[in-house]
């Protein structure tokens, strides 16, 4: 008997019939014999599929997927907080001033003589979105170290280490070679390339390797020219590829944004603590966080506080998931606090 | 919000309110305003210091670990025990500077653990 072929199952003449004329028909019929010959060995049915048809989910092996073939829609976990500029706890800007936060957890790093102005933007954001950073920026000796930056901090981010990353931030603008991406992994920056300055919405993206161990990651984005831009829809995943900017659910967002900062008090006359008291005792009254913080935060009192039978409130003790404020009565009696006033409020901030 | 201080090479220290209602201002403070908040019992408590702004006296409590602003909290917990020793009777004024950089560098790892320490 001949042998068989270990693909497609074509029989293998012997002796002599290697070189006799063995099967003569025409072309059409030999490639029909050659086609069913395959199908009745392997089972297949391809319809067509290897001379350019479409490869259906049936043709591609579970768990074969890498992060390099997926493509930007392909939803991802964003590592940011407040990537989409969405909240700005601190208010609308402009914020000026090196260091400071604008959107929450997004700071101005000014080089030089540079100047950077950053507001809250509701006339100018990417599609789907409600509201961006725009960042009027004048370009005087930093030369192109200027930054509006997220820091990732290795004690807060303890999952990174030598993990491959990708940053993609939605950016307008109509100067060329202008704004770009950064970011840090730790020891050294990568950048991006530079927006084309085409105005509308472009998606600028960078990658980098974080360095091993806990090492502190930034993202950016630079200013190299001066220039209007509006920043929308930052996004940081593991991996190659980069992604597009998904919303969380507002809970989990700004969940997200109070791990860091946090104002109770925000509706005047929410607040509002009563209480019998001896003259010359302190009375505490507990707050728990309504997210856990980063580390230990500050606490700050804002504005005069209406008060009665005591001192202004004040803090005792503290950690990242609760404080306590108080105050020592005066004289025996009912002893009083509340925040009634307009900006009377505490904050809780903490930057790891 | 928070108040601290931004400057401690000249007295009184300088102190910035980076996002006051209003926008940022600064001004001054005479360091010894800037007291430990107290425990339930009454006594001081060397964790945490409270620094009031002079324009429009918001106080913001900063927990030794640095909070809002850790090298410049930090900063300002040393300079305070190097000079006044810590309430807590471990350091006196008249012991070695190290002595108390080391003091509040054993508070900053207990409360944020090791690698929050921001100073050199």
């Amino acid at each position: 008997m001949p042998n068989i072929t270990p693909e497609l199952g074509l029989a293998i003449a012997v002796d002599s019939d290697d070189t006799a004329t063995y099967l003569e028909t025409n072309l059409g019929g030999s490639l029909t014999t050659v086609d069913s010959l395959f199908n009745a060995s392997s089972g297949h049915t391809h319809s067509g599929a290897h001379q350019g048809g479409p490869i259906t989910s049936a043709g591609v092996a579970d768990g074969s997927l890498t992060n390099a073939k997926l493509g930007p829609d392909v939803a991802r976990a964003n590592l940011l907080t407040n990537g989409g500029f969405e909240l700005w706890q601190r208010g609308n800007g402009p914020f000026t001033a090196n260091g400071a936060f604008a959107a929450d957890r997004w700071t101005l790093g000014l080089a030089g003589t540079d100047t950077l102005s950053v507001s809250r933007n509701t006339a100018n954001q990417d599609a789907g979105s409600a509201t961006c950073a725009a960042c009027t920026f004048t370009l005087g000796t930093g030369a192109g170290g200027t930054v509006f930056s997220q820091k990732c901090a290795g004690a807060d981010y303890g999952q990174l280490s030598s993990r491959q990353l990708t940053l993609s931030v939605r950016v307008s603008t109509t100067v060329a070679n202008a704004v770009r991406l950064g970011i840090y992994n730790g020891s050294a920056w990568t950048y991006g390339a530079y927006h084309p300055g085409t105005g509308g919405y472009q998606t600028l993206t960078v990658t980098t390797t974080m360095a091993s161990g806990t090492v502190d990651g930034w993202v950016g984005v630079y200013f190299a020219a001066s220039c209007t831009a509006y920043l929308d829809n930052a996004n940081l995943v593991v991996g190659s590829q980069p992604a597009n900017y998904v919303p969380l659910h507002p809970e989990e967002e700004l969940a997200r944004v109070q791990r860091y900062y946090e104002i109770i008090g925000i509706q005047p006359g929410a607040f509002n603590f009563t209480v019998y008291q001896a003259a010359g005792t302190a009375v505490w009254l507990p707050i728990q966080f309504r997210t856990s913080k980063a580390v230990n935060p500050t606490l700050t009192k804002n504005g005069t506080w209406p008060v009665a039978n005591c001192n202004q409130p004040s803090f005792v003790g503290g950690g990242p998931d609760l404080f306590s404020i108080g105050a020592t009565a005066t004289a025996t009696g009912t002893v009083s606090f509340n925040n009634s006033v307009s900006g009377c409020t505490v904050t809780a901030e903490a930057n790891p | 919000m928070s108040v601290y201080v931004s400057d401690f090479t000249t007295t009184p220290w300088t102190v910035h309110h980076d996002d006051a209602p209003g926008g940022a201002h600064e001004g001054t403070v005479d360091p010894t305003t800037i007291v430990h908040t107290k425990n339930p019992a009454g006594t001081d408590d060397h964790n945490f210091l409270i620094v009031v702004c002079p324009v429009c006296q918001a106080a913001s409590t900063h927990p030794v670990g640095g909070g809002a602003q850790p090298q410049s909290v930090q900063q300002m917990f040393v300079t305070k025990c190097q000079t006044d020793g810590c309430v807590c009777g471990q350091v006196a004024a008249t012991d070695a500077d190290t002595l108390a950089e080391s003091h509040v560098r054993l508070q900053v790892n207990r409360q944020d653990g090791p690698g929050r320490w921001q100073l050199g």
